[in-house]
């Protein structure tokens, strides 16, 4: 479960969040929308623990959020904007980066899955940008972790890679693990077919 | 466990800065005489002679290397990996161009008699030789500096104007900060040498400072009478630090832009690439001409393979030191904005690597370690001391071009701690690999701090060499060289395979 109270932030003198208070429940998938900089993304990454907030409380399963809980001990996975693998470890090792056992036969369920089975055996500078979105994908899927954090995960992909992975994604993830998207698309909220967040 | 992180981050930073200012410490409890280091007209002039010298090689330097950068990036080469092969030769020491030059002159006076005796001595000489010793230096500083420019800017810029105002206007600005720190660089490393003018008896400010220690002994004299050119050099050393401080991180997408320049700009850029050609090129040509055999090499080789191995050892046991002290301090710079504090972290670059060697014989004779000045341990250390602040800036320009995203994602993604730290490790690795390697070459090719450090009845192959190129060029001299010149090259294309193999796919 996520709680967030009152959270603020401040780049300069801007406010780009301000008091955002809402409540994902256990097993739940929050979808947050909301115009260009209005925060989407930096409320993400807050949450993930890559930046401070100014005031507010965030609880993640129950445990209070500080800056001194590094962002590996807050038990969530998460796919940005852009796919950020490692260069110098093939796909496979991307996607088990995040799990405590490797564990070949979850990697190629979820690979295939996903239609990425073919290039696991590649390095990230050799596969295209769509590819790498979906390894990036099946890196958070794979990982033990019971929320997920999704920003524009579908950026980048064609429709019908879209449908597919959506489709998977709320088969196997929706009620299973808390899921937080952010989207622009208004399809894939409908499709998601859960509570928003207007930010 | 952050505040043991930082801890340790404070411990590291305070051994770096006990070594490094280990010569510092030399000095104290010593007397001067004053009355023999104090300025005089004399001393005056020695010193316009070194800032004379430094101007004119930086200003060359810079203008032939950013042409030339230009060229790389503008021609073939732009995307290609190898485009920074001319780094190959960064670490080729000054003496091989020293007798490249004076093989040349020989030849050439053969055509012209009045050329031979620019052959030993003068400004020409030592111009032409630090000239060649930088450009690598100037280029790798210029070609960085035109490649962290915003692409997209620039072509946004191409559809407004023509080439020449986009570079003028454009592209120069951007990339100023980082030309002026290799300008800074170039500087320092041309004020702060003696071997060069030592060669071609052009008398310079440090070349005084060296015959001061040698007649009389005292450290702090040395250091009293380095005061000035220490001040001197505080400006360059301030813009090699900024320049620096203001790398960007990585762009999103780099991109290339080929620019189809008026004739005159495409000229210069050829004369750049010619010059770094002719830099790569003519040594090992006149080398491979004055050894004349196969023969003569393997003597050559026979002759300086104790030194070369001593080399070797000082080298290697520098760069390992280096290794494992840049990391703390660098994590340190990192969130320290404080022009000030970068300054002190690498002050010692503004004095001469002689005079750091004669503080820290000072000190070592002096203290229960004196043992150590019977070892290979203390050139090492006198090596290391010279170049940590030249790898730390290096290693800090290296952090900031890894992709801060990538970090961020392990951060988030690891399993554990320790996970997480392996992975900061890897990505952070080819920077302390470049910056280890460099003060390898560096050391590799070091004589003013060898002269004072090494220990009697042992010699490097740069001292030899230096010996031997005083008393003339020799066919075995020009061996010396080659060898030495090969011997660098195959470990930097080993060092530059296997670091390609691991971190760039």
């Amino acid at each position: 479960m996520i709680t967030v109270e009152r959270l603020t932030k401040q780049y300069d003198d801007k406010t780009i969040l301000r008091d955002v208070t809402f409540r994902v429940p256990e097993h739940q998938t929050l979808v947050i929308r909301g115009e260009s900089g209005c925060g989407k993304t930096t409320l993400l990454r807050i949450l993930a623990g890559l930046e401070s907030m100014d005031s507010g409380v965030i609880t993640i399963n129950g445990v209070e959020m500080t800056d001194k809980i590094p962002p590996y001990r807050r038990d969530l996975a998460c796919v940005f904007q852009e796919a950020t693998l490692w260069n110098h470890l093939r796909n496979d090792e991307n996607i088990a980066f995040g799990m405590n056992r490797r564990d070949p036969e979850k990697i190629a369920q979820i690979a295939q899955q996903l239609q990425i089975a073919d290039i696991l055996k590649r390095y990230p500078s050799e596969i295209s940008g769509g590819q790498a979105k979906r390894v990036a994908l099946a890196r958070a899927f794979a990982s033990e972790r019971s929320i997920l954090l999704l920003d524009e995960p579908l950026s980048n992909l064609d429709r019908e890679t879209k449908l597919v992975t959506l489709q998977y994604l709320k088969e196997e993830y929706c009620g299973r693990k808390t899921i937080l998207y952010v989207t622009h698309d208004l399809w894939e909220a409908e499709s998601l077919d859960c509570e928003v967040l207007a930010l | 466990m952050e505040q043991r992180r930082n801890a340790t981050k404070y411990v590291g930073l305070l051994l770096y800065c006990c070594i490094l200012f280990l010569p510092f410490a030399g000095i104290l409890g010593q007397r001067a005489d004053l009355s023999s280091v104090l300025p005089n007209a004399r001393r005056l002039g020695l010193l316009a002679n070194s800032i004379t010298l430094g101007s004119v090689v930086t200003v060359l330097t810079t203008v032939l290397g950013f042409f030339a950068a230009l060229g790389i990036a503008n021609g073939r080469l732009a995307q290609k990996w190898y485009r920074y092969f001319f780094l190959l030769f960064l670490a080729i020491p000054y003496y091989v161009y020293a007798l490249s030059w004076m093989i040349l002159i020989r030849f050439l006076s053969g055509f012209r008699p009045s050329l031979l005796k620019y052959s030993m001595q003068g400004l020409p000489s030592c111009l032409f030789v630090e000239v060649m010793t930088y450009l690598p230096l100037a280029v790798l500083f210029c070609l960085a500096a035109i490649e962290m420019t915003e692409s997209r800017s620039t072509e946004m810029a191409l559809v407004f104007q023509k080439p020449e105002t986009v570079l003028q206007k454009q592209l120069l600005p951007q990339s100023l900060p980082l030309v002026a720190s290799g300008m800074g660089c170039i500087f320092l490393l041309s004020v702060t040498d003696f071997s060069v003018p030592s060669m071609f008896q052009y008398n310079t400010y440090t070349l005084e400072i060296y015959s001061v220690y040698s007649r009389t002994g005292s450290a702090l004299d040395a250091w009293i009478m380095a005061l000035p050119v220490a001040l001197v050099l505080l400006l360059p050393l301030s813009l090699v630090q900024r320049g620096i401080r203001r790398i960007p991180g990585q762009q999103k997408n780099p991109g290339r832009i080929r620019m189809h320049y008026a004739f005159p700009i495409r000229a210069a850029m050829k004369l750049g690439l010619g010059l770094l050609a002719l830099q790569a090129v003519v040594p090992l040509l006149v080398f491979l001409v004055q050894t004349g055999s196969a023969k003569t090499l393997w003597r050559s080789f026979l002759m300086i393979r104790e030194q070369l191995l001593v080399s070797v050892e000082v080298a290697l046991l520098a760069s390992v030191l280096t290794f494992f002290l840049i990391g703390l301090p660098a994590a340190f710079l990192e969130r320290c904005r404080s022009p000030l504090v970068w300054m002190l972290l690498s002050l010692p670059m503004v004095l001469p690597g002689a005079i750091l060697a004669m503080g820290l014989l000072s000190i070592v004779n002096k203290s229960v370690f004196h043992a150590v000045g019977s070892t290979v341990l203390l050139p090492a250390l006198g090596c290391a001391l010279h170049y940590l602040p030249f790898a730390l800036l290096l290693l800090m320009a290296c952090r900031k071009r890894v992709d801060v995203k990538k970090l961020e994602m392990a951060a988030v993604m690891s399993t554990s701690g320790s996970r997480y730290r392996r992975m900061e490790r890897t990505l952070l690795l080819p920077g302390y690999l470049c910056a280890s390697c460099l003060v390898f070459f560096l050391s590799l090719g070091e004589e003013g701090i060898e002269l004072v450090l090494m220990p009697p009845g042992m010699e490097t192959a740069s001292v030899k060499i230096y010996n031997y190129l005083h008393y003339g060029a020799s066919e075995y001299v020009a061996g010396f060289c080659l060898i030495t010149v090969l011997l660098m090259l195959a470990a930097e294309c080993l060092i530059l395979w296997l670091i390609r193999r691991r971190f760039y796919r």
